[in-house]
């Protein structure tokens, strides 16, 4: 009963008010771009992020119909509360219809839980963390770019492939190193492989020489680092300084960004391989994406960033072809709409809230190439079809597709 | 040892201490007016300010009146009170969400962990003095913060998730924000005025003698470390109760609040509000956490900001924003 | 993890070898930290940020001037003692005569804004900073690859904190400096410029610690946030040795790297953690430290 009056007090003053789009809440369509600035995943989002969801708002013109788009964005410091606070502000008090980016994943698990009992959009580009569509797979999130089973998973086929058995990991002890050294393990073994050690390491450890040397005395032929940012640097850096090189023990790193290899140098990066969910040299549509964002940013995005682009672009038109900004039907419309743009040729999103979608094996080049750009470091190796990369829907914890 | 001993006995005389102003009647009189303001102001507030903003002021504010309760009336600087806040966060969460216990019975549990915490940290830091007591508490908290990331049940960085608000004597639904809101602020009221009234009792005058001058507090046959070790366990209990009501409000226990950056935090909201006030850390951390929210669009630079105001205020305000106009005014505050 | 019966002689060896080439860094890194508390009192918590400058420094050289790897061990320091002699005259010279804890908390500002700063100008993401060619490579020890550059870490670590030690204990300006500390006024009866005294002594505690920076800056990445990944070590090494003793800090510097190395075998994860527990252990039975005189 009073859902309806509130209904149609809400009918009538759209009439009045031209009744431009009839089903738009508070006039306008609000998307709130929440990531982090100032913390260690700030080059790879940050304001590169709404730099990204403002190119997508520009396709369309800055509206849809007559109803303006309206960009917000915050840092979240990668704390839970802050992140929470701003979240719950924009949907409580701010009317923001969709939530972008988020990153770290506690931040990114708590806003999920939240937007679900708001039942509006959030659409996570930044966070790895695969939980957001297993055990926490929520009917309003989206996890659009990449997570650690896919990149896990793609790395160890692909090294399996190439003839790599005997793996030795070093990892970052945090809910992060853990689950990718599960789904690595788990593929490894069915391939016929096998795991000589593992060992973790606190975050923000300096040396890693002690490891390393331990890596080296156990006979693998594979060193897989379940780490990022300056502890994955750190670790390369110090693997090549004791000799490693990838005629002995190969190096591979699964979850780590071209900016990392930028920070190593050239001569020490070489050969490494890695997974992305966004390579910009792979057709027209990912080179004008690249472009676009350099000249407004002054470098070329992230898989993060990219992914920010192509999610903002999906929602907008998804509201386009609806008509409406109400969370049910967009999400709707979401699931139903084959995802294709400069981020990825071709993109579906799952009932458990994955965007499936093709993944890259990228190694980087060494000194000796020709190619000058900084960007230019890397190549692309393989293409992994999303369904070889993603965890597979028989496999998921996620109780909407039980 | 004969103090000891003395101690047991018989406690010495508080009016007995030398050289330590006597707060008159008419000295403190004033905070009976500060006290009705802030109750008022708590009642209407929530009509202009969003309630879960308001809820994570009070929260950090409880925490750094419970931190200034020992920098400010005992002199003890610890660089590990996040070890309390977080303890107190993450048994609340893990008792209401896994245990399924009531709210008021998880915080009061995550009270309790902290209270005894406090007494595990405090007996070993208190032996010392300076620079090493702050090395013990900034020590034994980096070993808190080891154990909330290898305990099974902390969830390492993803933290304690979706911790149910419950309702508060089965009568409150504390899902609604506004109904939570005034329970916070009832807990809140009642602790700054509880701080208040042990700051201006007899134990207030003897850590202000303790503060003053050790030895002669320990000559005049004060059990100085009994002192200490109890304002240290209140000073962590009080952390612990903010960090359990900071759980239930943001309905998640993690890394962060046992982090030593929220040491750090909690100790510029007291400095820049004026250490040894009692209204000061208070403001204090409503400037921090403001600045954490609305600097927001500065990005990268708001941790700068926050280092120049660290340097400015040690440099320029030493007494904090609320203890310059104490100064002016002349009376405590 | 390694099974512990499984480490044999020659893979133990290894890791105490490593562990005393880390313990020697450590023993420099901690030992611009010892001379400013042992002889200002001064807790200098931006001792970690003033190891990023030296890093950082070292890069802007080589990135925008062509600056060799030797030369910016020379430079960089300076720069950084330069920065120290700022540091102190603007900033802590003013709190000379309040509680030291001040001191802490005005270098804890200094540090958040030198980090800041930095990340704001060249982002989180570390800076590329290659080993000198003289020094890549190393030799095949049989039961390990010891790599030429740790050779040079330990060489130079020793060699400065040897130079060091001699010029307080040994040298009329050490003695000098020595009789500082315990009385000023008395000093300056004799014609040392007390002041300039404390200020040089403070931008020689930077300059250290920016030199330590250099010399980490092409095995541990050069970034704004490495100086926070010490400073607790740093802390933990000047307690145990003793505040004020700058032989405390060399030994205690060398038993902590050994110690973090044997951690990193047996439990890894504990690996930075064992430090704090070594801290309180020796603060709670030992105050003064090893070898504090305090």
């Amino acid at each position: 009963m009073k859902k309806a009056l509130a209904f149609s007090v809400l009918a009538l003053a759209t009439t009045l008010a031209g009744g431009a789009s009839a089903q738009m809440s508070d006039d306008t369509i609000k998307i709130g771009v929440l990531t982090d600035m100032s913390g260690p995943f700030s080059h790879q989002t940050g304001f590169g992020s709404v730099v990204a969801a403002q190119m997508a708002i520009d396709e369309f013109g800055g509206k849809i119909g007559s109803v303006p788009i309206e960009l917000v964005s915050a840092d979240h410091q990668n704390k839970p509360d802050v992140g929470l606070n701003t979240a719950r502000q924009w949907l409580d008090t701010e009317k923001v219809d969709a939530i972008l980016d988020l990153g770290s994943s506690a931040v990114a698990l708590a806003v999920q839980e939240l937007v679900k009992e708001k039942d509006k959009v959030v659409i996570f580009s930044g966070p790895g963390t695969d939980r957001l569509t297993n055990d926490s797979c929520s009917p309003n999130g989206i996890h659009w770019t990449y997570d650690t089973y896919a990149t896990g998973r793609s790395m160890a086929n692909a090294v399996s492939d190439s003839g790599g058995k005997k793996w030795f990991f070093i990892g970052m002890d945090n809910a992060f190193g853990r689950s990718l050294f599960e789904v690595m393990s788990k593929t490894i073994t069915a391939r016929g492989g096998e795991i000589l050690g593992s060992i973790w390491h606190p975050i923000g450890t300096n040396d890693y020489s002690s490891f390393i040397t331990q890596a080296q005395a156990s006979g693998a032929d594979v060193l897989a680092f379940a780490n990022s940012g300056t502890d994955f640097v750190r670790s390369v850096k110090q693997a090549r300084e004791f000799g490693i090189t990838d005629a002995d023990l190969r190096i591979v790193a699964p979850t780590i960004t071209v900016t990392d290899i930028l920070s190593i140098g050239r001569e020490d990066a070489e050969g490494l391989q890695y997974v992305d969910a966004f390579y910009w040299d792979l057709n027209d549509g990912t080179r004008a994406l690249a472009e676009e964002f350099n000249k407004r940013r002054g470098n070329y995005p992230g898989q993060a960033q990219a992914g920010v682009y192509s999610a903002v672009r999906a929602y907008l038109q998804a509201i386009e072809a609806t008509q409406t900004d109400a969370a049910k039907a967009v999400l709707k419309q979401l699931h139903a709409t084959e995802i294709s743009d400069g981020f990825t040729p071709s993109g579906k999103v799952r009932a458990d809230g994955r965007m499936v979608h093709e993944m890259y094996l990228m190694r980087a080049k060494g000194p000796s190439d020709s190619s000058v750009g900084e960007w230019d470091g890397v190549s692309l190796v393989a293409k992994v079809a999303g369904d070889d990369a993603f965890r597979p829907l028989a496999e998921s914890d996620c109780p909407l597709v039980k | 040892m004969s103090n000891t001993q003395l101690n047991i006995i018989s406690e010495p005389d508080v009016a007995a201490i030398p050289d330590v102003e006597t707060p008159s009647r008419e000295s403190h009189a004033h905070f009976r007016w500060m006290f009705i303001a802030l109750a008022l102001a708590l009642l209407v507030i929530p009509a202009f300010v969003y309630p879960v903003f308001l809820m994570k002021v009070m929260c950090f504010a409880l925490f750094a009146v419970a931190f200034n309760l020992l920098l400010g009336s005992c002199g003890l600087l610890s660089l590990g009170h996040a070890a309390f806040f977080g303890a107190g966060g993450y048994l609340t969460a893990h008792a209401a969400l896994v245990w399924k216990l009531p709210t008021e019975v998880a915080v009061l549990l995550g009270t309790v962990s902290a209270l005894a915490l406090g007494f595990v940290v405090g007996a070993l830091a208190i032996r010392r003095h300076g620079i090493y007591l702050t090395m013990i508490t900034l020590a034994l908290a980096q070993l808190v913060y080891f154990v909330a990331m290898q305990a099974p049940f902390t969830g390492a960085e993803d933290g304690i998730q979706n911790v149910p608000r419950g309702t508060l004597f089965n009568i409150i639904d504390l899902k609604n924000d506004v109904n939570l809101y005034y329970v916070v602020a009832t807990v809140f009221f009642v602790c700054v005025l509880a701080v208040y009234r042990l700051l201006y009792s007899p134990v207030g005058r003897v850590l202000r003698a303790i503060q003053g001058n050790e030895a002669r507090a320990i000559s005049l046959g004060f059990n100085v470390n009994r002192y200490k070790l109890a304002i240290f366990m209140t000073s962590a209990a009080l952390s612990g109760l903010a960090g359990s009501m900071k759980a239930i409000v943001f309905q998640i226990a993690s890394l962060v609040d046992v982090h030593i950056s929220t040491s750090g935090e909690v100790v510029l909201m007291t400095l820049i509000g004026g250490v040894g006030t009692l209204f000061g850390p208070i403001l204090g951390a409503m400037v921090v956490v403001m600045s954490q929210n609305y600097l927001a669009g500065f990005g990268e630079w708001v941790v700068f900001i926050q280092g120049l105001i660290f340097v400015l205020s040690v440099l320029m305000f030493r007494d904090g924003i609320v203890g310059v106009i104490s100064k002016k005014i002349g009376r405590p505050l | 993890m390694l099974d512990l019966s499984g480490i044999s002689i020659q893979v133990l060896t290894g890791q105490v070898l490593i562990g005393l080439i880390n313990g020697s860094f450590y023993a420099l890194l901690s030992l611009g930290l010892a001379i400013i508390f042992g002889l200002l009192h001064i807790i200098n918590f931006a001792h970690g940020a003033l190891y990023m400058l030296g890093a950082m420094f070292a890069w802007l050289l080589l990135h925008y001037f062509g600056v060799s790897y030797w030369w910016a061990l020379l430079l960089a320091p300076i720069g950084v003692g330069l920065f120290g002699v700022a540091m102190d005259r603007l900033l802590i010279s003013r709190l000379r005569d309040v509680d030291p804890l001040y001191g802490l908390l005005l270098t804890f500002g200094v540090a958040l804004m030198l980090q800041s700063l930095f990340q704001g100008i060249f982002g989180s993401a570390g800076l590329p900073y290659d080993i000198p060619r003289e020094l890549r490579g190393g030799w095949n020890l049989g039961f390990m690859f010891l790599p030429k550059y740790r050779v040079w870490i330990i060489l130079a670590s020793v060699s400065v904190c040897f130079g060091v030690w001699y010029a307080i204990e040994k040298t009329r300006l050490g003695s000098y400096l020595r009789a500082t500390t315990e009385d000023r006024a008395l000093v300056s009866t004799f014609g040392v410029n007390v002041p300039a005294m404390v200020t040089l002594t403070f931008a020689a505690g930077a300059a250290l610690a920016g030199f330590a920076g250099v010399l980490a800056g092409p095995i541990y990445s050069v970034s704004p946030q490495m100086g926070v990944d010490v400073l607790t070590i740093v802390f933990a090494v000047v307690v145990i040795g003793g505040m004020g003793s700058i032989l405390g800090s060399i030994v205690s510097g060398f038993g902590l790297g050994i110690l973090e190395g044997m951690t990193k075998v047996v439990y890894p994860e504990a690996s930075s953690s064992v430090i704090f527990v070594a801290m309180v252990l020796v603060i709670l039975t030992k105050p003064s430290g090893l070898f504090g005189k305090y």
